[in-house]
């Protein structure tokens, strides 16, 4: 099936969904999330697209066959995302007025559904507050332990320019239905084949991010927006969460609008309502890598920047304590990093040369071995490149470079754009 | 995000110039020791699944 869904403003406002024309488009996307109709549990794909004419085409191509249903959210778009999108078969759901970036536009395609749901729930419990939380507790049985509950109907987000694997959708159903505690599934990345020295390090980097998520048995620390597996039950214990303050942002959405990683931020709340996340290593996908130094700044300014600012948006919990710990590790390495680069320029200018010491040359040592076999999965090639410690180096003090930046505007408030 | 942490820091650090009795050296060379150990745990074979 292929449509165009174009919400008037009015459909945005609670209790007033209405489709201009109503008997010949299909049903908000909302609607249809929350009425699966497949024999087994439904799985509807979100993603959210701003010109993305490029890549939309081949992203839909992978992702289609995967899933029930396919829905590219157009968001601001000003070239051929939605035509192309729809000439490939999809859905699209076009944004209206949305400032929130993706986020925003996520936002826009649940929005219906979910906040439906809260005003309805909110009105049963004024009326019959005891009734309410007996069903609560049978329908939150009912989920825990049957397959065809709430609990088993999923929402997959994908980023457009992101090329799932094709037994991908499959692989991450699976680990959902097969362990109710988690929350989400997430993807492992390789890194598209652009060209240039700055690409080939970003897929050493996502290289050893696999590896390293892997051998931690899918442990992630973020469900990803290239492409994560939700169900649809912890999507409203989110908007819940969020409505009851017990999660920050109390909008009664589930993306929180206001930070930069809302992936980041929606793993964390996630995690806080008890839930596991996870990236199976099976789970694999080609996303895109930047194409420039520049390019890649800003990515991970972002990247950074909307990380510690979750984390501050959370504060100290059982569950960010471990990504607290991380960033006064990443800060402690940036430290160490500076004083030794400026100790060796100190050395050189005042005595010309280095003295080397055979107890630092066989860490060194180790450090060449690390990087050398981290990156065997992507051949000899990189693995002897990766030797050559310094190549991989100047890309390791940039990516520090850009966390500290990250601190700094963090601290100075300094105003987000990305 | 996806950064290993501790490996930026640490590589390259064999040629750290000055180890010797001062106490902010002493802390430098800690922590490349520990990111060393941490290296090491990193390429250690280990069994992977799903």
């Amino acid at each position: 099936m292929t449509a165009v869904l174009a919400p008037s403003a009015a459909d945005l406002d609670p209790g007033t969904v209405r489709l201009d024309p109503p008997d010949t488009r299909p049903a908000p996307v909302s609607d249809r999330l929350a009425a699966p109709t497949l024999s087994r549990p439904s799985l509807v794909a979100l993603v959210p697209a701003h010109n993305e004419a490029e890549g939309i085409t081949s992203s839909i191509a992978a992702l289609q066959p995967q899933v029930d249903r396919l829905v590219v959210v157009a968001d601001n778009c000003t070239d051929d995302t939605e035509r192309l999108a729809v000439a490939q078969g999809a859905e699209v759901f076009a944004t209206v007025g949305n400032t929130a970036k993706k986020a925003g536009a996520l936002n826009q395609a649940l929005r219906l559904r979910f906040r439906r749901t809260a005003e309805r729930r909110r009105q049963e419990e004024r009326v019959a507050p005891e009734r309410v939380a007996v069903e609560r507790r049978v329908r939150d049985r009912r989920a825990a332990s049957s397959a065809t509950s709430d609990a088993c109907d999923y929402v997959l987000v994908q980023d457009a320019d992101s090329l799932l694997d094709p037994w991908w959708v499959e692989l991450a159903r699976r680990t959902m239905e097969e362990d109710p505690g988690l929350g989400g599934v997430g993807g492992v990345f390789r890194g598209s084949d652009d060209p240039g020295f700055v690409c080939m390090l970003q897929r050493n980097e996502y290289a050893r991010y696999a590896r390293d998520v892997a051998r931690l048995k899918g442990r992630a620390l973020v469900l990803t927006g290239t492409a994560s597996m939700f169900s649809r039950k912890v999507l409203n214990e989110v908007v819940d969460g969020r409505e009851r303050g017990v999660l920050p942002y109390g909008s009664g959405e589930v993306y929180d609008t206001k930070v930069l990683t809302e992936d980041n931020e929606l793993s964390l709340a996630i995690m806080h309502l008890g839930y596991r996340i996870k990236s199976p290593k099976d789970c694999t996908l080609v996303t895109e890598v930047m194409p420039t130094w520049r390019e890649l700044y800003g990515q991970r300014l972002r990247w950074k920047r909307g990380a510690i600012e979750n984390l501050v948006d959370y504060g100290m919990t059982r569950v960010t304590f471990r990504y607290w710990l991380r960033q006064v590790v990443t800060l402690l390495g940036i430290t160490v990093t500076a004083l030794y680069l400026g100790a060796i320029v100190w050395v050189l200018v005042m005595e010309g040369s280095l003295t080397l010491y055979p107890i630092w040359l066989a860490v060194t040592g180790i450090f060449i071995a690390e990087r050398v076999i981290t990156v065997r999965a992507r051949g000899p090639q990189q693995m002897l490149l990766a030797s050559v410690l310094l190549v991989e180096m100047v890309f390791d003090v940039f990516l520090q470079g850009v966390h500290l930046r990250a601190y700094v505007d963090s601290l100075l408030r300094t105003e987000k754009r990305w | 995000m996806y950064q290993t942490i501790g490996a930026p820091a640490a590589a390259g650090i064999g040629a750290l110039a000055y180890t010797g009795s001062d106490l902010l050296w002493l802390a430098v060379g800690a922590f490349a020791l520990i990111a060393a150990g941490s290296a090491v745990l990193r390429i250690i074979p280990r069994r992977v699944q799903a």
